[in-house]
């Protein structure tokens, strides 16, 4: 009896101790950081970080703005210090909780922050338990990280939120813009190569707080600097050398209409070859995709394989001329944004380690070919258009 | 021994599975050659194999002894006795290192704010009672963890495909750096961990229902524990890279964060830190009882449990002071390669197997 009392006692002892964990954070004590921007101060070593954290009150009344309560979805709370670390440690003098990364998304960088180099950022982000490498990352366009985060976005209670979604789907489906994250940020800076980024602006900047973030061109950096942009068929024609080509539409001539066609790319895959010519590396890229017909101004007519044909011939001329584009760009900069340096290091480790130091150059006077073959597969829910040919 | 404390096949066959994966599973191996650490992993496990075949064929000589009793056995009580003691001081050592190992990833994966002794505390108590319960016991329980382990490795495994992070050409070139730093981490660094340490099992091989099965039955467990680690070790490669993958504390673990199934399906790092607690429990318990058990055979003491706590609280001590900080332990690891390792590991037990064999010639005669 004795015995049974005395174990009795122990057991209930144990559950004291176990009743709750050493490091228990509760969710009314957090405040949920979704987007972080980084900023240089000028002439000083110094960052401005801003962390923008959902307001509960606000984003739980299900609409962004104009909520009856008159909350703003979210906040910006902004620090200044030596490290990305200290200054989120310092922004607790500001925020009444504790903040919580583990929801982080995206990752603003400013501009004047980019050209001075990206390279120190990112080992905050490998060495942290709570942030994710998986964040997405864009640099403000024209403008500071905060600003950006700043901006109200219709349609989400967010807009870092806003932001990430909207890289994952316009790289999908129009392929002007990469959706790039931090682990393979880390790869490319390490290996050798240059990190595409995409640049994120504001539009229509007078009407604050009303105003709107739109993603604009890729950036080219050089050493891990901001040294130029990459915008339109440029842009796209990086996307295509990245094989990161999901879907996109292309405008093609059609006979004296300009831009008169329209083809939905709907697969598209990039192959890399790199070969050694004379003792220096040159590259072959090699694209295959398919499209289909979706939308035509002018008249033609599908059941001719002839005009078929040529049209398949125009995309294979446009992608091929995009891809040159972008090329040339990132030669001009001496950016290999395209992950030519892993396929040469894949196939020539030999070469690659001997001209390792001097790849920027050495990119820069590369042969690059590009082939493309190009299938237009279907026509949509027509076959002719309804209009004549005139002639 | 007694009837009561056998161990069958299949808990056999768990159980070097288990110890295998241990701490091997989640931390970077091989460590000259990152890249390839897969392929090592195979090019080191036929010696392992042929390692436990030499455990196997001083068992058959003295099949009811443990490793300590067979050594003095084998080279004379003189020599044997103090060899048998830095057996049993060895296994402590990497017992504690086992510890020290999953309660840094616990503190810098989730529990920042626990101190160390804590977290070290909570395990070590499960291992002294364990080890206090015996050896079916243990053997029992890895039996049952065995399917959580898989279930957890193939959960993450499939998760990780589905995420579509997994670069196959991040393995390429397989020979960029030449077959040497390939070569090199798998003998002796793979060799001696994980595949050597199965020494640990010479205490428990006498305690075996069916002794004719443990050589087929230890063959195939190492077979197959060295096929999943190597896929493992693939996985994480072409998941984060080869550079991220030589920089990792616990590569695994970074890998696995990458994992994004439709938006939905992340944060998977509690499986990482599930696999780790359950495989580094079993070694250092594994490790704890070998120790405990020559311990015991040593110094004669009749009921081997009463050393339970001693050994346990000793490993507990041991595991804080080693090192000061995680990166002395890694180095210290490092180190051990090439001073401790093989000697406990490969000298002494092909020493054990030249002089049986020698013996044995020279007694036939007489017999």
């Amino acid at each position: 009896m004795r015995k049974t009392i005395a174990v009795l006692f122990v057991l209930l002892l144990g559950t004291m101790f176990l009743a709750g964990c050493w490091n228990s954070r509760e969710l009314r004590n957090l405040a949920i950081v979704v987007g972080i921007g980084i900023d240089k101060i000028p002439n000083s070593e110094q960052y401005r970080v801003s962390f923008q954290i959902v307001n509960p009150h606000g984003a739980s009344e299900g609409k962004a703005r104009g909520s009856s309560s008159g909350e703003a979805p979210h906040i910006v709370y902004t620090s200044v210090d030596y490290s990305i670390f200290s200054a989120l440690r310092k922004t607790t003098q500001k925020v009444p909780r504790q903040l919580f990364f583990a929801h982080a998304q995206l990752l603003v960088i400013g501009e004047a922050l980019a050209k001075e180099g990206i390279q120190e950022l990112f080992d905050f982000y490998e060495r942290s338990h709570e942030l994710r490498l998986n964040t997405s990352v864009a640099i403000a366009r024209g403008t500071s990280a905060e600003s950006v985060l700043k901006v109200l976005t219709p349609l989400t209670t967010s807009d870092a939120t806003a932001i990430s979604s909207r890289l994952k789907i316009t790289s999908e489906i129009w392929a002007h813009n990469v959706d790039q994250d931090i682990s393979s940020i880390i790869k490319q800076l390490a290996g050798g190569g240059e990190p595409a980024i995409s640049g994120v602006r504001i539009v229509d900047s007078n009407s604050t707080p009303t105003s709107n973030l739109e993603l604009k061109g890729i950036a080219l950096l050089s050493k891990g600097k901001l040294a130029g942009w990459m915008d339109g068929r440029t842009a796209r024609g990086a996307v295509w050398a990245l094989n990161q080509m999901k879907s996109t539409n292309v405008n093609l001539d059609c006979g004296e209409m300009k831009n008169g066609i329209s083809i939905e790319v709907i697969r598209s895959s990039t192959k890399v070859r790199a070969h050694v010519v004379e003792g220096k590396p040159a590259f072959t890229i090699k694209v295959k995709e398919e499209g289909s017909l979706s939308e035509a101004r002018c008249s033609i007519d599908p059941g001719s394989k002839e005009a078929m044909l040529k049209l398949q011939q125009q995309l294979a001329d446009e992608t091929k001329q995009e891809i040159e584009l972008a090329v040339q760009a990132a030669q001009a900069k001496k950016s290999d944004s395209f992950n030519l340096w892993a396929e040469l290091k894949r196939t020539q480790p030999k070469l690659w380690e001997r001209i390792q130091k001097e790849w920027p150059d050495i990119f820069a006077g590369c042969e690059v070919k590009v082939e493309v073959e190009a299938f237009i597969r279907r026509t949509g829910m027509r076959g002719k258009t309804f209009t004549q040919p005139q002639d | 021994m007694s009837k009561s404390s056998a161990i069958s096949p299949t808990q056999l066959f768990a159980m070097i599975i288990l110890f295998e994966f241990g701490t091997a599973l989640v931390l970077p191996i091989g460590l000259t050659s990152a890249q390839n650490s897969w392929l090592s992993i195979l090019l080191a496990m036929p010696a392992g194999m042929i390692f436990y075949w030499l455990l196997m064929y001083l068992h058959r000589r003295y099949p009811a002894l443990i490793l300590s009793a067979y050594i003095r056995q084998i080279v004379g009580p003189y020599i044997g006795l103090p060899i048998g003691l830095m057996y049993g001081i060895y296994f402590m050592y990497i017992s504690a290192r086992n510890l020290r190992e999953a309660g840094d990833l616990l503190i810098t994966t989730s529990y920042d704010q626990t101190p160390i002794v804590i977290v070290h505390a909570a395990m070590i108590a499960t291992v002294i009672y364990i080890v206090h319960k015996g050896v079916q016991v243990l053997f029992r329980l890895g039996e049952i963890y065995i399917i959580f382990i898989i279930a957890l490795g193939l959960l993450s495994d499939m998760a990780v495909l589905l995420s579509g992070t997994i670069e196959i050409r991040d393995l390429l070139p397989i020979w960029g750096e030449g077959v040497g730093p390939t070569l090199r981490s798998a003998y002796p660094n793979i060799f001696l961990f994980p595949f050597a340490e199965v020494i640990t099992f010479a205490t428990v091989l006498p305690h075996l229902k069916q002794n004719q099965a443990a050589g087929k039955i230890g063959m195939l467990a190492i077979l197959a524990s060295s096929v999943m680690l190597s896929m493992t070790h693939a996985i994480e490669v072409s998941v984060i890279g080869k550079d991220m993958y030589s920089r990792s504390t616990f590569p695994l673990f970074t890998a696995i964060t990458t994992v994004e199934v439709a938006e939905f399906v992340e944060r998977l790092d509690a499986l990482v830190i599930l696999a780790l607690i359950i495989g580094v429990f079993f070694k250092m318990t594994m490790y704890a009882y070998a120790a405990t058990s020559i311990v015991a055979d040593v110094f004669r003491i009749k009921e081997m449990k009463q050393m339970a706590y001693p050994i346990g609280s000793t490993i507990f001590l041991v595991s804080i002071m080693s090192a000061w900080s995680f990166p002395e332990h890694g180095a210290e690891g490092t180190k051990s390669f090439t001073t401790i390792q093989p000697i406990f590991l490969i000298y002494i037990p092909v020493l054990l197997f030249v002089v049986q064999l020698v013996r044995q010639k020279f007694s036939r005669p007489s017999s």
